[in-house]
């Protein structure tokens, strides 16, 4: 594991007569005036050919805010609509809303428009980013035109926070990490993860709201709840939930080897 | 000397470090970027909110000095350009002072050895970089602080001597002393990022005082910064087997 520091020299170094392309990722910048590149962040220096002549660079590190790039997968909550073309997104608390038009999602037109109300969340891919230009999501697969998995994310599940946005990227992309297999073990559950620190998770069928439910809320006094019809399993479901966002957080902070305690632990009482 | 330095401590800022010297203490906690006010925000690069709080008290004139010493520096070293229209939020929280420690938590009224003394800003700048680091700002290069103090001429024999992170005692019988922040890359310092003094010297004087700066500071970054730095990165990535 190889270390960096902003201001190191960049670990590589270049010969202009081979035909090498170089790619920069996160943490290296090239500055305007010269032609050397920099290290601006610490973290682990990681270099992968991508293609033939091609080589990528970048620095990982961990940040605890979220700066949108394009293609990344994210959870979004509908904080308003702009123009009416367009609902105004928020990925994070004081971050700058982004946007996500109402065409784009699968089979939208301008008669047939998603209809979706403020408070509401939804699991979107970034389509457009960068420093200049104002940050657009879109909730449509660009390979297929279907919805992908993208869309609303129901009130069945429940939504979360993590903090550090490394970990999140890596139960995203690492489809070998221990932690989501070691959850499976334990529970059925359907998961959407956001690299800017928001995971929705529904275990079994999460949260049933039925319509009677909350007409009793409404025409009765909250002394009657107990009695509601909410039905044993919905309970359990929701106490499964609860304790995988509980191992979920917790498995940040710890290694590998302590992943079975951490789930033992959260799941104690069920 | 002591120099602890613990990363990520607030746990709803993007990015903290509290730092502990002989003398003071203090927390750092940066957020951003985030989006700004109208009036704050830079058409083509990110601004700067920067906060001093004292120890004890509202912040005063003295506070309003500092924020403005590290606005200069740091606006040097944080690549703003990678952030335009955007807020970076930097504020460092002041719980100890070498005054303070010797005035049981307060500051007295009548200041008669010490009237000022720069070493809150040394430690402050140290702590930018580590909070800097910790939420992850985009830097030019690493920067190191270090506070030399020039003692009173020797009654017999005129000798001065040059002391390194004096503490208050040394600070009072100093004739001067002297902020001196680097930037560091490739492990050398670099530019003279800030120098701040206060008392009486000769221009002499002034340049043994940043050349031994030079080696304090390539000496922090060597020693401390770059060990907390990998410990809180084997830290982030503790859950990688």
């Amino acid at each position: 594991m190889s270390i960096i520091l902003p201001g190191d020299k960049f670990p590589v170094s270049r010969n202009h007569d081979e035909s090498i392309d170089i790619t920069l990722g996160p943490g290296l910048y090239k500055s305007v005036n010269s032609d050397t590149i920099l290290p601006v962040q610490a973290g682990i220096f990681q270099s992968k050919p991508i293609k033939k002549q091609q080589q990528l660079y970048y620095i990982d590190s961990n940040s605890r805010r979220y700066i949108p790039q394009t293609n990344d997968y994210v959870i979004g909550t509908i904080v308003g609509v702009v123009g009416g073309e367009s609902y105004k997104v928020s990925l994070q608390d004081f971050s700058s809303c982004v946007l996500l038009s109402m065409m784009a999602f699968p089979n939208a037109t301008k008669k047939n428009r998603p209809n979706l109300q403020i408070g509401q969340i939804v699991y979107a891919r970034v389509s457009n980013a960068g420093n200049e230009i104002e940050t657009e999501l879109e909730c449509i697969d660009p390979t297929t035109g279907k919805d992908g998995g993208f869309g609303l994310l129901d009130e069945s599940g429940y939504l979360f926070s993590i903090t550090n946005l490394n970990f999140t990227r890596e139960l995203l992309f690492n489809s070998e990490s221990p932690v989501l297999q070691k959850l499976s073990t334990r529970c059925k559950f359907e998961i959407a993860i956001g690299i800017n620190g928001k995971i929705w998770i529904k275990c079994g069928d999460g949260l049933v709201i039925n319509k009677s439910d909350v007409d009793m809320d409404i025409d009765e006094s909250s002394t009657n709840n107990k009695n509601s019809t909410t039905n044993i399993s919905s309970k359990k479901d929701i106490l499964v939930t609860l304790a995988a966002v509980k191992y979920l957080t917790a498995c940040q902070h710890k290694s590998p080897d302590q992943i079975d305690t951490v789930l033992t632990q959260s799941f104690i009482n069920i | 000397m002591t120099f602890k330095v613990r990363t990520s401590v607030l746990d709803n800022s993007d990015g903290s470090a509290e730092l502990t010297t002989s003398d003071v203490k203090l927390i750092v906690s940066i957020t951003g970027p985030i989006e700004p006010k109208p009036r704050q925000e830079l058409p083509n690069v990110a601004s700067l909110e920067i906060v001093v709080r004292p120890a004890v008290g509202l912040s005063t004139t003295r506070e309003k000095v500092l924020e403005d010493k590290l606005r200069g520096m740091l606006q040097a070293v944080i690549v703003r350009h990678l952030y335009p229209r955007q807020l970076i939020q930097i504020i460092v929280q002041i719980q100890a002072t070498p005054l303070s420690k010797h005035q049981g938590g307060a500051y007295s009224n009548h200041r008669d050895e010490v009237e000022y003394s720069n070493v809150e800003l040394n430690a402050a700048i140290n702590g930018c970089y580590f909070a800097l680091v910790d939420a992850g700002i985009a830097l030019y290069s690493s920067f190191a602080s270090t506070c030399i103090s020039i003692t009173k001429p020797h009654e017999i024999n005129d000798n001065q001597e040059y002391i390194i992170q004096p503490t208050l005692d040394q600070l009072n019988n100093s004739s001067s002393h002297h902020i001196i922040c680097f930037s560091i890359e490739d492990k050398k310092a670099t530019k003279l990022l800030l120098i701040d003094s206060l008392g009486e010297f000769t221009e002499e004087e002034l340049f043994t005082v940043i050349s031994k700066g030079v080696e304090q500071t390539e000496l922090l970054h060597e020693n401390y910064q770059r060990k907390y730095i990998s410990d809180k990165i084997h830290n982030d990535y503790i859950w990688k087997s």
